[in-house]
Order: C-alpha cells, then structure tokens, then sequence
C-alpha cells in the first residue's frame, strides 16, 4: 500500500506544479497520467544539488512558456484497460527475480537512507555501485514512490507502478490520434497489439529499465505530435535522466515530430525537449567527471564499422524470434512498404530508423564488452524491447488503415492528418 | 522446435528477460524455421495490406503468431503464474541467507571470489554499495545454483555461500 500511496503523492505534487507552473486547472492536471512526469523530473534535478539548478530551472521555464492547448488532459481516456495493466505488472513475484532488476532495486534501497543518497552513492567511487556512472533517476523514483521503506515488496510494487505510469503516459500521448484514426476500434486495436509481443509482457512485469525507456520516448513524440510541449518537456527530462540510451529516445521523437509537423518557424519550439535531454545529460556526465567515476558501458571509441554486419545479423535473428515477439516485427517491417497514410506513420518511420542508426553507432562505437553482451543474447532484445512501443504503433497504424479502394487501386478516403495531407 | 525453455529459476534470474526462451544465449538453433516464418509472415502481411482482406485478419495473424510466446509465459516458464510461488520462495530464502551476514544497503563487504552468475544480483540488491574498509566480512560465492547454504569459517571473517569449494 506504500508504494500506491508514494505514487499517489507523486501525481498531487505534479498536477499542483502543472497547475501553477502551466496555468492549467487543478482538476485537469489531476486527471492527467503525465502529471506525475513533472514531479519526478524537478526532484531528479533537485537531487542533483546546485548542478541540478539549471536543468530543474529550464524544465519550469518550458513548463511555463512554451505552447499548449488550453487543457493538456487526454479525453476519453480507456482507464479500465490501464487499471487492467497495472494489474498485470503488478501480478508477479513480490522479490526481484530478473538479474537486473536486483542491481535498479538494489540501488533504489539507497534512497532509503535519505533524499539524494542515491546520487552521493553513485558519485562516490568508493561506494563501488555497479555498474558505475549509469543515470540515477530512476532508482531513485523508486525509492521515492516506496517513501523512504526498505522492504522488497515496497520496491517491487514501485517499481511496477512506475513502469505503468509510463505506460499510461504513452497511452496519454498518443489517444487523441488513435481515436481519430480508427474511432471505437481504438481499444480493440490496441488490446491486440498490447498482447502480440509476448516479450514486452515480460518486460512489463520486470522492472527492468528498457520498457519505460521506450514508452516515455513514444510519450515525447505523441506530446509534441499533438503540441502539449510542456509534458513533452517533463517526459524528456525523466527520460534523459533515466538512462543513456533516453537521449537517442527524445532525438529520435524530435526526429519523427519534426517528420510530422514539416520545419516550420516554431521548430525551435519543438527542439525544448531534446534541449532539455542534452542538460540533463551533459549535467550528470559533468558531475562524473568531476568526482572521477568513470562510466565504462557507455564510453564511445573508434567505430569498429566491420562489426555493422554483424549487428544487422543479430536484430534480424532477435527480432524474428516468434517466441520472444511473435509476429509483431515482420508486421511492423512489412507495413513500411505501404505508403503513409497519416502524418503520425511517417513520423514513426522517422523516430524508428534514428532511434535504430542511433543504437548502432553506440554499439559499434562502443566498449568491446558490449558488443561482447549483444552477441551472447544479453542485449539485443533489450534494445528491441527499447524501440517495440515504436514498432507496435507501426502496428496499430498498419491494423487500423482503410483499405485499398475496389476500382482505383487508391486508398479510401484519407483522413486529414495533423501534419497535413501526407505525401504522394 | 528445440528452443531451451526457461524452467529452472536460476534460468530465469539469469535469462528471464532477455528472451522468452534462452534462444537468445543458445545462439537461435531454430533461426532458419525463424527467419522462414518472419519473411513468409511479412509477405503475407504486404499482400493483405494492398488487398481489401478485412483488418481483422491481419489481428488474427498477429494473435497466432503471439501464440507460442504467450504458452511459455502462461505455463512453460518458471516464472509462469504456477510456478510463482516457488521461484519467489528460493530467491526469498536466498535473499534472508545472504542477508545474516549483512542486511545493507551500505555493507563492510569484500568479495574475494565471484564465480557464479546467480547469486551476484542477490549480493548486488543486498549490498549495493560496498564501503572500502577494513574489518568486514569477505565473502565467497561459487557456483550456479540459488541454494546459497552460507557458511562461515571459523574466524568467522570468511563466509562461503553456493557451492561447495
């Protein structure tokens, strides 16, 4: 119960910052999943100390300034088909069970010793966390959401409910444009989706990092798709702060935005986001710096380019694995040789294939070791669980568009799409 | 198919995540059957979608292929819902035996040997953070199994848990 109170707290203090900081009603922001989003990025700053000062001061100044509708709230939201997630994540052992879930949660217990000492833990060498100089944001909203409690189960459950506040924050993001592309299929479509990559459900219920990665990254590109940059902004700091790989995430969500708005005059608008991912990033990497730790899975190399081959080889076999993901890959692949029938297809095309060069360029750029984990099956499916909430709305799109007209070989009628008609 | 299905739990600590079945770490031995299936799937898929196939086809296709995944999830697994309670017991058991030694999260604990990939994350959730001091208790861990039986030597100053050395 802890753990759904701490959450509970988390959610009032961000719709209380949203209602002040973005001038929205009380009761809207309350009824936002994303609210919380906002909390936990101006703690995560707060930890940080005076360092923090910058990135916690430009992330109110987004809140505050840059455009949105009048309410930010999603309406019609499915809340049963959420409360029904949050009951599969949470059905599950009330321990650790997956190898990294004991080293997030392990170093969640942290927390537990006061406000931050997480962050003086993984600054300090001496401590010996592993592995070093990862983000701390997201032990530590674990710890925060457990209240302080150092109890297996209390870290468990918050970890989960973390992991389905990120999912309802995607849902959040991207509902007004599924209804408007398939109307009361929406939740049926989704439900099938939700349910053909048997991978991500495992995922769900692990408390690894990867899912809630991948489904903030959605939630950054579904926010600046429908121009609710002020969340776009709090989603982007808890996500650049969350983990390494969270910056590729918002680039490749401004990538795909940008695909779907066009450059217009207000592109600078749509870039606070990914700024904001860059302060939080180069804040953390210069807080490492100066306390000496040293981060050895993410430092970049000279790119070893002959390992490329090997790579493509490696995503192709995870990805066509039907036990781990069914069909939901090849689906996802085959649907990109339609031609985009709505702005938001085009943009997810975008955001997948930056979000993939990216990933590559870290691989193969990166520590020997890592390249040694992707070819022992410890990591590529990882990253695939990463990018799966970009696939499957590649899916939900490729489920959802009209048929081919019988006469002209054309589409029926096209809906308007937010970014205008789409290309020929 | 020959897919090594996770049904041990320290296969499951180990490769819980990483795939639904261990294929993954066994380097895909069915990886021809999955690139056939993929490829005859995503030309399928390609077809439906320039034909005027109802779209529910295509939900009934993805539903198939999630089939299989969805049986080891659902029954195969050690983490399937049956088979919960006892892979939460032996971690939960696991997790009290190492905990006598130290209850962390901040620990006086030197490993001098770690040789097992199993009992490291139940050392690393109990002990996060690893004071470099003096005076604590070394501790030895071997093995692959989440059978932990720690037991000290006399000094008491060295514990071995897993295996026997």
């Amino acid at each position: 119960m802890k753990a759904f109170a701490g959450l509970a707290l988390l959610h009032l203090m961000g719709s209380v910052l949203r209602a002040v900081a973005s001038r929205e009603r009380l009761v809207e922001a309350l009824r936002s999943p994303s609210s919380a989003l906002l909390a936990l990025g101006l703690l995560g700053a707060s930890a940080l100390g005076g360092a923090g000062l910058v990135l916690a001061s430009a992330l109110l100044v987004c809140a505050r300034l840059t455009p949105r509708p009048p309410s930010q709230r999603s309406e019609r939201l499915p809340w049963l088909a959420l409360a029904a997630l949050a009951v599969v994540a949470l059905a599950r052992p009330w321990v650790p069970v997956y190898w990294d879930e004991f080293v997030w949660l392990g170093k969640a217990r942290l927390e537990s010793l006061g406000f931050g000492a997480g962050v003086s833990a993984a600054l300090d060498p001496s401590w010996h966390l592993v592995p070093p100089g990862y983000p701390p944001l997201w032990p530590l909203a674990v710890g925060w959401v457990s209240l302080g409690d150092d109890g297996v189960d209390v870290h468990v459950a918050a970890s989960a409910l973390l992991a389905t506040l990120c999912a309802a924050t995607a849902l959040e993001a991207w509902w007004p444009r599924l209804e408007d592309a398939a109307g009361p299929r929406s939740r049926w479509v989704t439900a099938a989706v939700l349910a053909s990559a048997p991978l991500a459900l495992v995922h769900l219920r692990s408390g690894y990092v990867d899912l809630p990665v991948g489904l903030l990254g959605v939630a950054v590109f579904g926010f600046l798709v429908t121009e609710r940059l002020p969340l776009a902004c709090a989603a982007a700091v808890v996500l650049a702060g969350a983990k390494d790989e969270g910056l590729a995430h918002v680039l490749a969500a401004t990538a795909g935005a940008i695909a779907v708005h066009g450059v217009r005059s207000r592109v600078l608008q749509w870039v606070s986001p990914a700024l904001l991912g860059v302060i939080s990033v180069v804040t953390w990497r210069w807080l490492l710096h100066a306390r000496g730790v040293e981060v050895h899975d993410h430092a970049l190399d000279a790119p070893l380019w002959s390992w490329s081959g090997t790579f493509a080889g490696l995503l192709a076999r995870h990805a066509l694995d039907a036990w781990s993901w069914g069909l939901c890959w090849p689906v996802a692949l085959a649907s990109l040789t339609q031609r985009p029938w709505r702005a938001e297809v085009r943009g997810l095309r975008w955001a997948l294939g930056v979000n993939l060069v990216l990933m590559a360029g870290a691989l193969v750029s990166g520590p020997e070791r890592v390249r040694v984990f992707a070819e022992s099956g410890t990591l590529v499916n990882r990253l695939l669980v990463q990018v799966w909430p970009l696939g499957a709305l590649l899916v939900w799109f490729a489920l959802s568009a009209p048929r081919p007209a019988r006469a002209t070989g054309g589409h029926d009628a096209l809906p308007v799409s937010p970014g205008g008609p789409t290309a020929p | 198919m020959s897919h090594p299905h996770l049904v041990t739990s320290e296969s499951i600590v180990i490769d819980g995540p990483n795939g639904v079945t261990g294929a993954p770490r066994a380097g895909f031995p069915d990886g021809g059957r999955s690139l056939g299936l993929g490829l005859g799937a995503g030309l399928l898929v390609m077809v439906l979608l320039r034909t005027r196939a109802p779209r529910w086809v295509l939900a009934l296709l993805l539903a198939g292929g999630a089939m299989p995944g969805l049986a080891a999830l659902g029954w195969l697994r050690a983490d399937a819902p049956h088979r919960r309670a006892a892979l939460a017991a032996s971690v939960t058991a696991g997790l009290d035996d190492l905990a006598r030694l130290s209850p962390g999260p901040v620990a006086r604990t030197l490993s001098i040997r770690d040789d097992g990939d199993v009992l490291f994350p139940l050392a690393r959730y109990l002990w996060p953070a690893r004071l470099d001091a003096d005076g604590g208790v070394q501790v030895d861990r071997r093995g692959s199994s989440l059978t932990t039986a720690c037991r000290a030597e006399p000094s008491g100053l060295v514990v071995h848990c897993g295996a026997a050395p």
